[in-house]
């Protein structure tokens, strides 16, 4: 469990993150959503210790981030910064997943069942050994995605995972949450593509000027137009739609994305 | 975690030390590391160290510059201990050249501190040199800060897939660095071809007569800064001459 508690941050001057308090149980699946500078990023540093409270603390199952070493927090905290590119530097994509397993430690057969294991998971197993610098965007986003599995962490942390990415791509990270979700690790994204979280509906933090403002279900949140307008963001298009019907007392709830909108429609066909 | 992206930072602040002309402290740093780099006496390294701080305390950057000479402080140690181990030499031979690099760095680092990017740029366009040479120059010095925040993202990110940088002996932890270098390496070369394209689609002429948009002064004050400190690396050199202290 990542346990945040009245925690405060600045990097010198304003405070960029102000009493957050937070706890993500362990197989949850959460999105931390605000617009641009809302913290988000500042916040899930604080998760392996690349940053460290002002104020406040972090625990992340036993560890406090503020005594823990990144290292060690890092075993169990997996961080996806939203540009690999700033990452590689190996020959070869296989070299490039093996770094974090050889500094974790990790003998060699172990090594290379986990290899293979992520690069057929993230459909990479074809390019082991290209140059990681030749890859497209979307394979080298999943290449540092492989990179991030391989040590199996409880906790994924992904920050702005779709950002640049076409649909196939967002279908492929889509399919790869969902079977994270499946073996109960943690999945934490950071982002604020609307209609990327109304599809998989997790649990929304939503975070404006350094502050949490809402935490609660994708329904409830991405549904509530003032909440999220106020907070800079926009609600998903379906909504335009489902709103009015909700309104009018013809749907239940207010639908978010068009899976639900068109199996709500059927249901309504049949009468 | 080392924070990389302040440090050699502009820091404004309105001092003494800011309000000189940027030509006046190139002149003066460029006498400084001349002195320095010919100088055999660890001793008059220590004063010129001793006097940037003075300047800096003055120019109220004294933290600031604290921060870059602890970041230079293991390649200053590396130094030392390469030059009294591998030479065998004494303690006192192997000082000079570490305190040279040390001493290099806190007078850069001062007018790293309180010159403005624009400002340097200006004045080094009035100084008569090809626009080529300027134009590097003045880019190389706004890219610093950038390049100081993209060095700290790329060691976050790898720190973050269990690299450890102090692991080992002084030899692998220079190889611990390997994997923040190439990234940085390549990240740069991109940005400069980015930048040179930038450059070229919104017109720029190296042949064209350019004329500033801020004017920059010489003032009395200048004047007396500039002859102050040439009087003391006279002085030094009158000392490492006559005097012959180590
Ligand atoms: N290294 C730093 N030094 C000083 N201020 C910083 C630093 N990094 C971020 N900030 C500031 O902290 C605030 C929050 O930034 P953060 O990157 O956490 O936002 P974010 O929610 O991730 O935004 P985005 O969606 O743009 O990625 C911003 O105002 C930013 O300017
Ligand atoms: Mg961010």
């Amino acid at each position: 469990m990542i346990l945040v508690e009245d925690l405060w941050f600045t990097y010198g001057e304003d405070f960029i993150l102000k009493n957050i308090n937070l706890e993500i149980g362990k197989g949850e699946f959460i999105a931390i959503m605000g617009d641009n500078g809302a913290g988000k990023t500042t916040l899930v540093k604080h998760f392996n210790g690349l940053l460290k409270p002002s104020k406040g603390k972090v625990i992340v199952d036993d560890l406090d981030t503020s005594k823990a070493s990144i290292y060690d927090l890092s075993r169990k905290v997996a961080l996806v910064f939203q540009y690999p590119e700033k990452m590689f530097f190996s020959e070869t994509v296989w070299d490039e997943v093996n770094f974090a397993l050889k500094n974790f430690g990790f003998d060699e057969d172990y090594r290379i069942h986990r290899i293979n294991k992520v690069l057929a998971l993230l459909w990479l197993d074809g390019l082991k050994d290209r140059s990681p610098f030749t890859l497209s965007g979307g394979e080298q986003r999943r290449l540092a995605l492989a990179c991030a599995l391989a040590w199996d962490p409880d906790y994924i942390v992904l920050d702005e995972p779709t950002a640049g990415q076409d649909k196939y791509q967002r279908e492929i990270l889509t399919k790869i949450i969902q079977v994270l979700v499946e073996q109960e690790k943690s999945v934490i994204i950071v982002t604020h593509d609307i209609e990327f979280v109304a599809e998989l509906k997790p649990r929304v933090v939503l975070m404006y000027n350094g502050e949490i403002v809402a935490d609660g279900a994708a329904e409830d949140i991405l549904s509530n137009e003032k909440l999220l307008r106020s907070s800079g963001l926009y609600p998903p298009s379906v909504i335009d739609v489902s709103r009015p019907l909700f309104d009018k007392g013809i749907i239940k709830k207010p639908i978010i994305n068009i899976h639900d909108f068109i199996a709500a429609l059927e249901m309504l066909a049949r009468g | 975690m080392l924070k990389l992206d302040a440090l050699f930072r502009y820091v404004e602040r309105d001092t003494l030390m800011h309000k000189l002309d940027p030509r006046t402290k190139f002149i003066v740093i460029l006498i400084y590391s001349i002195f320095i780099i010919l100088s055999p006496s660890y001793t008059t390294q220590i004063i010129i160290i001793l006097l940037s701080s003075i300047l800096a305390i003055s120019a109220k950057c004294f933290r600031n510059m604290m921060r870059s000479v602890l970041t230079v402080t293991p390649f200053f140690l590396i130094i030392l201990f390469a030059n009294y181990y591998f030479t065998r030499l004494d303690i006192t031979a192997a000082l000079t050249p570490s305190l040279r690099i040390l001493s290099l760095v806190t007078v850069f680092t001062l007018f790293f501190l309180t010159t403005s990017p624009d400002d340097f740029s200006t004045a080094l366009d009035k100084s008569g040199l090809p626009l080529t040479i300027t134009l590097s120059f003045s880019l190389a010095l706004k890219f610093i800060p950038t390049m100081m925040q993209q060095i700290n993202e790329v060691m976050e990110a790898q720190v973050a897939r269990g690299l450890k940088l102090d692991k080992g002996n002084i030899l692998s932890r220079i190889r611990n660095y390997i994997p923040i270098l190439i990234p940085v390496i390549i990240l740069s070369i991109k940005r400069s071809i980015e930048v040179a394209e930038a450059l070229e689609v919104r017109g720029l002429d190296l042949k064209a007569k350019r004329k500033p948009i801020v004017e920059t002064s010489m003032s009395w004050r200048d004047y007396i800064y500039l002859a102050l400190n040439t009087l003391i690396v006279v002085l030094l050199t009158a000392i490492v001459i006559y005097l012959a202290i180590p």
